[in-house]
């Protein structure tokens, strides 16, 4: 006996649609992989040993294996600070400990180098993407944490007076799959970053390809440097595929466990833990103000504007588009097990796993050598970006269908409505809520976006990421304020109010 | 012989309101006491207390001739010789079964832990099962573990939270009954948690019978049953159909006749009658009042419901004889009845 599946012309474009998506996701891997073979084999074998390409593996994955252990170690503090202890004002910490989400790395290091001239190299790094990444850590681990069930809390209390111990059995075992799982999602982070390293001068691969892109007109050295990342974030997704396997479901309803009472009543917890977000976010917050008030932003307006449109152009366009996607590959998978869409999901976040800056650069090689008409044109740009956050609306629209129980579709089938007809009467108006939601997200995340855009968009076009990034590069910093304070109060707090009322698990896929 | 666990006037305050209102109860040595009350009536607080998970507003634990917690001393969970058994059985659930039972056992050596491991796998039938996770166990399976995992380090007193009430009848009697063997031979003191009236009946060598945090009555299961402190205790302590009635020539007279009264009485004392369904007898009479409305059959006997002119009534009666519905009815109350006077 096998389940029958609802038939319609509704179902044909689903599937039809969800088999469109598979190649658009996939050809970027693989065409990175066809322009590296073009190369001649000696000469990528040299540069892979190249001395060069050592120091930039050193770098890459000091700054990584830095900035996860700083990451780690202070979001695991603040998670137990704030979910198991008594520390005095607990909401402010907790609100403090995600603030950065509202900064995006580029704008951050924008701040520092405005305070602090010549803010360069790894120990700037290491610090903004350490602040940038801590929430990732923090989100994980608290919502791990809060599911500690005081009856095993008091179990390891009757049966050990040593706090170490007392951990060992109860703490670890709560946040240990989140650690591995927030760990790797931090390294996913560093490796993808583009705008805080380039702008702190430090060389790790994504600088290094950027520059080797631009510099010369043979392009061949990017794309190798572009597949060694693919093959390190491949690695690194594996890990985190295998770390989130191992993730327990929680207790449903445990009662929580009493706080734990920290030396000087939480206080020196709670000033730590505000002075960190103080300096991390604080001090590029601001800078980016002090440099608008200072800066003459009044003659820039026309420029302003003109970027702000496009930026919010492409966020509207490329995320409608990637919601309408991601409503097609939820539905073929969920309702019609369609095997095609599940294949375009995984894809999507590989896609989504590497960094930014080498989709842009596969999709450059695909424009300029198959497509050479949508090459440097606005659909292009909605393109790469459709299929960068792709998964970022699959992941905000997907609760809202599962919202809809399957047996409401036998329901209506029973009673005599067609798919369509009950798409439109049942399914439709209780999910078109969390749709918006995640739709609006989706628009703030886009808006963000700096890499694609700055290699994908058309002569000319610029939008507020690209502004900021080509300003503060030029060392202006009076006239990359304007686009920094734009960008924080039209995408980034936005972005984290709206992710702070979502899904902690859910938050670490948006940002 | 003074006793092995004593606490005297606990008091706990939460949030401004009395969760525990001056406790007092002691056990002896080896025997197994059930502190009984519905829930909400603090009865986990005061396990919480004597495992030392929450420290008292005042009064003192004193176990085995140490004060563990009192004004001026506390002693913390794991000095205390207590093994405790929760609800949910909270088994550490990266550890193996064989693992979880050891958790207490650190300080052992290897070879005497690897020992008392296997004796509590056998006693609570859990071999086999040694090297499964939490997760691949049973409900019951999962509740001997945590049961052994208490014991294992010979605690000076066990403290069960409700640990059978997640279990489904048949479960439960056999894992009480394994439990209750175990606790024997190890001659382990137990204060057990519960508000299953029959859980407490049938295990316990005495029971504190708790409301509103205060403990309104201590005594032996069989004392406890005939003799409640009030009429409260009477109905939670099973069914009973409570019929108004006076005091008159040391009888108690109600709509179903005079009846002799367990307790003491004076005349003129107004009140109520709590009855027992068992204590009724259900005599077929076609002149009768009452008319059978209600049948209820369990095999061994019938619960039947009868509408007197005054009131529904439940009775037992053994199945065969039971009457049938609509059967008209007279009632009487056999044997002595516990009568509780009104205050005024």
């Amino acid at each position: 006996m096998s389940p029958v599946r609802p038939r319609g012309v509704g179902s044909v474009l689903v599937k039809a649609l969800s088999i469109a998506v598979v190649p658009l996701v996939s050809v970027p891997l693989i065409y990175l992989v066809i322009r590296v073979s073009e190369v001649d084999p000696g000469v990528v074998l040299t540069e892979l040993l190249s001395p060069r390409t050592g120091q930039l593996v050193l770098n890459t994955v000091s700054l990584v294996l830095a900035v996860t252990a700083t990451a780690l170690t202070v979001g695991i503090l603040q998670a137990y600070a704030v979910v198991r202890a008594a520390i005095p004002f607990r909401r402010t910490v907790t609100i403090l400990a995600t603030v950065p989400l509202a900064v995006p790395s580029y704008v951050a290091a924008y701040g520092w180098l405005g305070v602090v001239p010549g803010f360069n190299g790894f120990v700037p790094a290491w610090l903004v993407l350490s602040v940038a990444t801590t929430p990732l850590v923090f989100l994980t681990a608290s919502a791990a944490l809060a599911r500690t069930s005081r009856s095993v809390d008091d179990v390891a209390q009757s049966i050990s007076a040593s706090s170490v111990r007392r951990h060992m059995l109860v703490t670890w075992p709560t946040i240990r799959s989140s650690v591995w799982s927030s760990g790797l999602l931090v390294a996913l982070y560093v490796i993808a970053d583009f705008g805080a390293v380039s702008l702190l001068r430090y060389d790790t691969f994504t600088r290094a390809i950027f520059n080797a892109y631009r510099s010369s007109f043979d392009r061949s050295l990017a794309a190798i440097l572009g597949l060694v990342v693919v093959v390190l974030t491949l690695v690194l997704v594996v890990l985190y595929r295998r770390a989130l396997r191992r993730e327990q479901p929680g207790s449903v309803n445990v009662v929580r466990p009493n706080a734990v009472v920290l030396r000087g009543g939480g206080w020196p917890h709670a000033v730590v833990m505000a002075l960190w977000t103080a300096v991390g976010a604080g001090v590029p917050f601001v800078s980016v103000f002090a440099w608008a008030i200072a800066g003459n932003s009044g003659t820039e307006f026309e420029r302003l504007a003109q970027s702000t449109l496009n930026s919010v152009g492409y966020g509207l366009s490329a995320a409608t588009v990637a919601v309408a996607l991601g409503i097609v590959i939820i539905v073929a998978s969920l309702r019609y097990r369609f095997t095609p869409a599940n294949v375009a999901e995984s894809m999507s976040w590989l896609i989504h796993a590497l960094p930014a800056l080498v989709v842009a650069l596969s999709f450059t090689f695909i424009g300029i050598r198959l497509v050479p008409d949508l090459y440097q044109t606005h659909v292009f740009v909605v393109l790469g970006l459709v299929v960068l956050f792709l998964p970022n609306a699959i992941s905000a629209v997907e609760p809202a269908l599962r919202a809809v129980p399957p047996a409401w579709h036998e329901l209506a089938q029973s009673l005599g409505m067609r798919p369509s007809t009950e798409f439109t009467r049942v399914t439709l108006p209780v999910i078109t809520p969390g749709l918006l939601a995640g739709w609006a997200l989706v628009v703030l995340v886009i808006i963000r976006e700096l890499p694609l855009t700055l290699l994908l968009r058309p002569n000319g076009v610029e939008t507020l990421a690209t502004r900021l990034w080509t300003e503060t590069g030029a060392g202006s910093f009076a006239a990359a304020a304007p686009y920094a304070v734009t960008l924080v109060a039209l995408a980034g707090i936005p972005a984290w109010l709206v992710s702070r009322g979502l899904d902690p698990q859910r938050k670490m896929v948006v940002s | 012989m003074t006793a092995f666990v004593d606490v005297v006037n606990l008091m706990v305050v939460k949030g401004g309101s009395t969760i525990l209102h001056d406790v007092s109860f002691d056990v002896n040595r080896g025997e197994f006491l059930s502190i009984l009350g519905p829930s909400g009536v603090g009865k986990t607080t005061l396990l919480r207390c004597l495992a030392g998970f929450e420290r008292p507003d005042s009064g003192s634990i004193t176990i085995d001739g140490d004060v563990v917690s009192s004004d001026s001393r506390w002693v913390q969970p794991a000095r205390r010789g207590v093994g405790i058994v929760p609800q949910d059985g909270a088994l550490f659930t990266h550890m193996t079964v064989a693992r979880n039972i050891g958790a207490g056992l650190t300080d052992m050596p290897s070879a005497p832990r690897a020992k008392r491991v296997a004796e509590l796998v056998s006693v609570m039938r859990l071999e086999g099962f040694e090297n499964r996770l939490p997760a691949e166990l049973s409900g019951g399976q999962q509740q001997r573990v945590a049961v052994a995992r208490a014991i294992a380090p010979s605690p000076r007193v066990v403290l069960l939270d409700e640990p059978f009430a997640a279990l489904d009848t048949e479960l439960r009697t056999e894992l009480r009954a394994d439990v209750r063997e175990l606790l024997r031979k190890e001659s382990i003191t137990t204060i057990l948690v519960t508000h299953d009236q029959d859980e407490a009946l049938s295990l316990s060598d005495s029971i504190a019978v708790m409301r509103d945090g205060a403990i309104i009555q201590t005594g032996t299961p069989a004392d406890i049953y005939a003799r409640p402190a009030d009429i409260d205790v009477a109905l939670f302590l099973g069914d009973a159909v409570v019929l108004p009635g006076h005091v008159r020539g040391g009888k108690v007279e109600t709509e179903l006749g005079a009846l002799t009264p367990l307790n003491r009485v004076r005349d003129g004392d107004r009140g109520f009658a709590a009855v027992r369904p068992e204590n009724f007898y259900l005599q077929p009479d076609p002149t009768g009042q009452a008319i059978v409305t209600g049948r209820q059959f369990f095999g061994h006997d019938v619960l039947v419901t009868v509408t007197t002119p005054e009131r529904t009534i439940t009775a037992r009666a053994s199945g065969p004889l039971a009457p049938e519905i609509g059967m008209k009815l007279t009632v009487w109350v056999r044997g002595p009845v516990n009568f509780y006077a009104r205050p005024d």
